[in-house]
């Protein structure tokens, strides 16, 4: 997903942000940082777009991290398919 | 074991009952050894081949330097025949005699015949160049098929490695290896699933390819997909490697990069083997896989902890300027701003300027007023001003003359008014002339009534005038007149 406007960026919802890949977030943010280098940027657009990239920066970190709950889950179901397949071989 | 006798342990003489009690004997105490487990490997020149069932009985020998020669049957089992000849790249088994081959494998003991034999899970040619020979072949062939990896791929293009399939036998050093170079935070360290293969001999690309076929499985069952799949194995000569040159696993490791990226790291830096060539990255060894996911995870939150340090001093730093400009003084902030507005603006009049020009020449404004239009534009004001001045004019005169009409009459009303006021004024002095006459004339010929005239009261008993007390007596009712009215009065008592 290419996200190469201020005003796309901006309009994104909380459920538009969950749909984004790990390195659309960071490519999202990385733009917020070049415009922010812009000294054409108003101050008030970009306290607007602090609030969004922080945003974005939380969802990426949340891509990163591994959840207990989510890696106990996976394991359940890979110990049963390993031992279903050896059940078979028997 | 019931039917050993206890005197085996005795350190000089065992003795058996029977032959066979010797042999399982021995067959025991073989197992209690690792003997049986150990894989071996030797090279050997093959005397004889005799296929018997699918089997292989391949009759091996070695002359040493003295002339001593040595025997033994090597046994490639019925399952592994075909793979073998097929990567050997040998037509029929016979092609096997009179060369020199490596064999790798466990040793076993018959009882029956009380034989050792050599179970074989591996036959590879002596020296490098037939190996490569036969790898360059299949790679070639899998150019054509446009299977090999032409690019060199980066480990930051791919998603957080959250969950990744290892392929590999477990008890192998590679795999301790690669799990114990996963230096990463625990809160990003990936989860870890191990499908087991074996990682030398004929069997190796049959079971890889069995766990390449279980993973995907595994991940379309669950719907699950796995970050990556890491295909490793520890160091090992060429020939130990050779097994993993096989066309079939390298189309399906290429086949499997559309759906999982995979990783090899398989043997030390300068072994290369086919799956190398087809993988999406290949890895010298086991631990710089692992080392290398390792460092895509902590580069991922290295990046999110710097951006985010970045983009809050971007922030900080510009928040900053405008509270130090505005501590500068807010008119410098308007000066410049009016300025450039001013600017801006002078730099539209002008375009706007040079449009107009354009578009309205001057020899078109003078065409528009010519002295004809002028001429007539001035008498037209002329008509009107004139016509407006006679109005005015008559206006005025009426106006004068309706004024002065008023001015007479109200003259003649005031004139009369005076008049009227002096007549009266005469009619009033005359009437208390007349008045005073008419008192004076009362008072001479009045007789009692003049005492009304001095503020006196005339005294009346039934219209008769009483003049004297006499004429009243007790409880009569008199009538007391004044000028201005009368009262009734009742005699309480004459004195």
């Amino acid at each position: 997903m290419q996200l190469k406007d201020i005003e796309d960026i901006l309009k994104l919802s909380t459920e538009e942000i969950d749909k984004l890949t790990f390195k659309d977030l960071i490519e999202a943010v990385e733009f917020i940082k070049s415009k922010f280098l812009s000294s054409e940027l108003e101050i008030e657009k970009q306290i607007e777009l602090y609030s969004k990239a922080i945003t974005l920066l939380i969802k990426a970190r949340e891509k990163l991290l591994l959840i207990k709950k989510e890696k106990e889950e996976i394991d359940r179901k890979y110990e049963a398919f390993i031992q279903n397949i050896e059940d078979m071989i028997e | 074991m019931e039917n050993i006798p206890s005197r085996y342990n005795e350190p000089y003489v065992v003795e058996f009952p029977t032959l066979r009690d010797f042999v399982e004997y021995i067959d025991l105490r073989l197992r209690e050894t690792d003997l049986t487990k150990t894989r071996f490997k030797f090279s050997a020149d093959v005397v004889k081949v005799k296929p018997y069932n699918g089997s292989l009985y391949v009759t091996v020998s070695q002359e040493t330097k003295d002339g001593r020669k040595t025997e033994l049957t090597v046994i490639i089992w019925k399952n592994l025949t075909q793979t073998i000849l097929r990567t050997l790249g040998l037509k029929t088994p016979y092609d096997l005699e009179h060369k020199k081959w490596e064999f790798q494998g466990r040793l076993s003991f018959y009882p029956d015949r009380s034989q050792f034999s050599f179970w074989a899970d591996s036959v590879t040619p002596q020296g490098e160049s037939d190996i490569l020979q036969r790898r360059q072949k299949i790679k070639e062939l899998l150019k054509k098929e446009g299977l090999l990896t032409e690019v060199i791929h980066e480990l930051s293009e791919l998603e957080p490695i959250k969950y990744i399939a290892v392929i590999t036998s477990k008890t192998a050093q590679g795999y301790f290896d690669f799990l114990s170079n996963l230096l990463v935070p625990d809160n990003i360290r990936p989860v870890v699933h191990l499908y087991e293969s074996s990682m030398q001999g004929a069997t190796t690309a049959e079971e890889v390819i069995s766990a390449l076929n279980k993973i995907e499985l595994f991940c379309r069952e669950f719907m699950i997909k796995y970050d990556v799949i890491v295909i490793i194995r520890g160091g090992g000569g060429p020939s130990d490697l050779m097994y993993f040159d096989d066309y079939n696993l390298a189309r399906r490791i290429a086949h499997m990069n559309n759906f999982i990226p995979v990783l090899t790291g398989i043997g030390h830096e300068k072994d290369e083997t086919l799956p190398d060539f087809v993988a999406w990255r290949r890895f010298p060894t086991p631990t710089a896989v692992a080392k290398e996911i390792s460092n895509q995870l902590k580069n991922y939150l290295e990046l999110i902890e710097t951006s985010y340090r970045e983009i809050k001093q971007l922030t900080l730093g510009r928040l900053q300027l405008v509270t130090t400009k505005l501590n500068e003084g807010i008119k410098n902030v308007l000066d410049e701003v009016l300025n450039k507005n001013i600017i801006k603006v002078h730099n539209e009049l002008v375009k706007d300027g040079e449009a107009i020009y354009k578009l309205f020449s001057l020899k078109e404004y003078e065409r528009l007023l010519s002295y004809t239009f002028v001429e007539s534009l001035s008498n037209k004001i002329d008509i009107q001003i004139s016509n407006f001045d006679k109005t005015f004019r008559q206006d005025q005169s009426i106006l004068e003359k309706t004024i002065n009409v008023n001015i007479q009459s109200k003259k003649q009303q005031i004139e009369n008014l005076q008049k009227l006021s002096e007549l009266f004024e005469k009619g009033y002095a005359k009437a208390l002339d007349l008045v005073e006459q008419n008192r004076e004339e009362l008072v001479k010929t009045g007789g009692p009534l003049s005492a009304l005239a001095f503020g006196g009261a005339l005294i009346t008993k039934s219209g008769t005038l009483i003049q004297r007390k006499e004429q009243l007596r007790s409880n009569d009712e008199i009538n007391v007149n004044f000028l201005d009215g009368s009262v009734k009065a009742k005699i309480e008592e004459i004195e």
